[in-house]
């Protein structure tokens, strides 16, 4: 199996005429992944992409299991950057690494980030990244860690996921966009859901259909 | 007079502050919460402490309001345990300060382990200092949170009447009154509460211990929902007496306890004079400044 960052490099390369120029460049940046100079390149890739940054990928791609057909060219770009700066960052340091980065990120930034973190090595290390986006206001982030995105359910201890299932229901994201949900489904979820279900008819409001499927889920 | 409990005005207009002081609302609390996204400073939550102390309290007064503040670390951000411990020593200073009357918002969001010692914390912090505590419950498992919020408190050994629990609806109002905690209720457009379900609630469960506010902040809200309400349990056929209790005599003892008002001197109207300046700075952008007779 190749290496992430070639496929990621060439996938790229192929579909993007200034390419090469553009990651030579920040290859530079990738031994310093606290810099200014690196956090610049980082934010600059919509720019440097032109009008290929909105382009979907479209199909899945070999060797790349995490990636999914709706990520962006920008998406794909901010993979590759994250994968050759790890290199440079100490084990015990890559997730506050990723947090800080993160937090100083803009919402486009942000969504990478969160689309990429089932790509990364070792994604365990990054629970805190994708917890902290639950926590986000904007639907965009949010829905970057929610929903088509494989990490939630490999990754998140059960609190972080349950809590991250209702706001979904809250925020109107359908859990059928949840993937793995199925296998995440226990006891607790059910109970929550029942409770909000509970809370809404006490209101004289509807009860969302994906809390009733998670609330009646095995019974 | 009207009173607005929880109102985070640093979000809000001066179109707000003509709207809420023409609606009849003479006093407002404004909790330290999060912003919306999260601080990545310790010395964001010292700025924003003092604008809520500094330029806010000034800003209200130019339309007549008079203005008081809770401090704490929200839970939201209790989670992040980077700023946290910063937050907390920072609080130490910030709940001695003029103005400052409960600790608070505290409690759970996610209920997680670190939302859990930070509300205690937070709790101890409050008995040093004298103050009582408004709490935050929930969105999400609202129910089962607030039972583990009033389990913390008891075991706090916290006094109950110090203890202010915000956000409550039909399945938590019981709980709370019969903890001995008084009961907040944030009217929203959308969510949390409604005007006709705090009629209902107040019909029910009577004034004893109840407040209402607009909650509002830079998300969709209403700042008017104090006068809103009021007017519905008017028009509802609820007592005069019930609703001043509700909307003004209620929120003014519990922050009473505090010790840092004469509740007295509260229900003077305040005088306004728009020539005044807060560090060289005003409210007016070329008006003729409202200027009441002393």
């Amino acid at each position: 199996m190749a290496e992430p960052e070639t496929v990621v490099r060439l996938l790229l390369e192929r579909r993007w005429p200034d390419a090469k120029r553009f990651l030579d460049k920040a290859e530079r940046e990738l031994v310093a992944p606290s810099s200014i100079g690196y956090r610049a390149a980082f934010a600059s890739v919509p720019r440097r992409l032109g009008a290929l940054a909105q382009e979907q990928l479209g199909e899945p791609v070999a060797d790349l299991p995490a990636l999914r057909p709706h990520w962006r060219m920008t998406d794909a770009a901010r993979l590759w950057l994250l994968l050759g700066a790890l290199w440079h960052v100490p084990v015990g340091e890559q997730g506050s690494w990723l947090l800080t980065l993160f937090e100083g990120g803009e919402i486009g930034e942000q969504v990478s980030i969160l689309r990429s973190l089932a790509q990364l090595p070792h994604p365990e290390r990054f629970v805190e990244t994708g917890v902290a986006a639950c926590r986000h206001n904007s639907l965009d982030v949010f829905e970057a860690i929610v929903a088509e995105n494989p990490y939630m359910a490999a990754q998140f201890p059960e609190l972080s996921f349950n809590q991250a299932v209702m706001k979904a229901i809250f925020n109107g994201v359908s859990i059928k966009r949840i993937e793995g949900l199925e296998a995440r489904i226990k006891p607790e979820l059910s109970r929550m859901a029942a409770g909000y279900a509970s809370e809404r008819r006490a209101a004289g409001r509807p009860v969302p259909e994906d809390a009733t499927y998670l609330a009646e889920y095995g019974a | 007079m009207l009173f607005d409990p929880h109102i985070h005005m640093t979000s809000r207009t001066t179109d707000d502050y003509q709207a809420m002081s023409d609606a009849g609302i003479r006093a407002i609390v404004e909790p330290a919460f999060w912003l919306g996204q999260p601080r990545t400073h310790v010395g964001s939550f010292e700025d924003y402490f003092l604008s809520l102390l500094g330029w806010e309290r000034f800003r209200a007064s130019q339309f007549g309001i008079r203005h008081l503040c809770t401090m704490g670390l929200n839970p939201k951000e209790a989670n992040n345990a980077r700023l946290a411990d910063g937050v907390m020593e920072l609080l130490k200073l910030y709940v001695e300060k003029d103005g400052v009357v409960a600790v608070g918002e505290i409690g759970y969001d996610d209920v997680t382990p670190h939302e859990e010692k930070y509300f205690m914390a937070q709790i101890e912090l409050a008995k040093d200092a004298g103050l009582p505590i408004l709490i935050h419950t929930p969105h999400r498992d609202k129910k089962r949170g607030t039972e583990r919020t009033l389990a913390v408190v008891k075991e706090s050994g916290i006094a109950p009447e110090l203890v202010l629990v915000d956000h409550n609806n039909e399945e938590t109002i019981e709980s709370t009154l019969n903890a001995g905690c008084w009961a907040g209720h944030s009217i929203y457009p959308h969510t949390k509460m409604d005007e006709q379900r705090m009629v209902a609630l107040v019909k029910k469960y009577g004034a004893e211990r109840m407040l209402v506010n607009s909650a509002a902040d830079w998300g969709v809200s209403d700042p008017l929902k104090v006068p809103k309400t009021a007017k519905a349990m008017l028009e509802a056929g609820i007592e005069q007496a019930a609703i001043d209790k509700i909307c003004w005599n209620n929120p003014v003892a519990f922050f009473a306890q505090s010790g840092r008002f004469d509740p007295k001197e509260f229900g003077v109207e305040l005088s306004v004079d728009q020539r005044e300046l807060f560090q060289g700075n005003s409210v007016l952008r070329g008006q003729t400044p409202r200027t009441d007779a002393k």
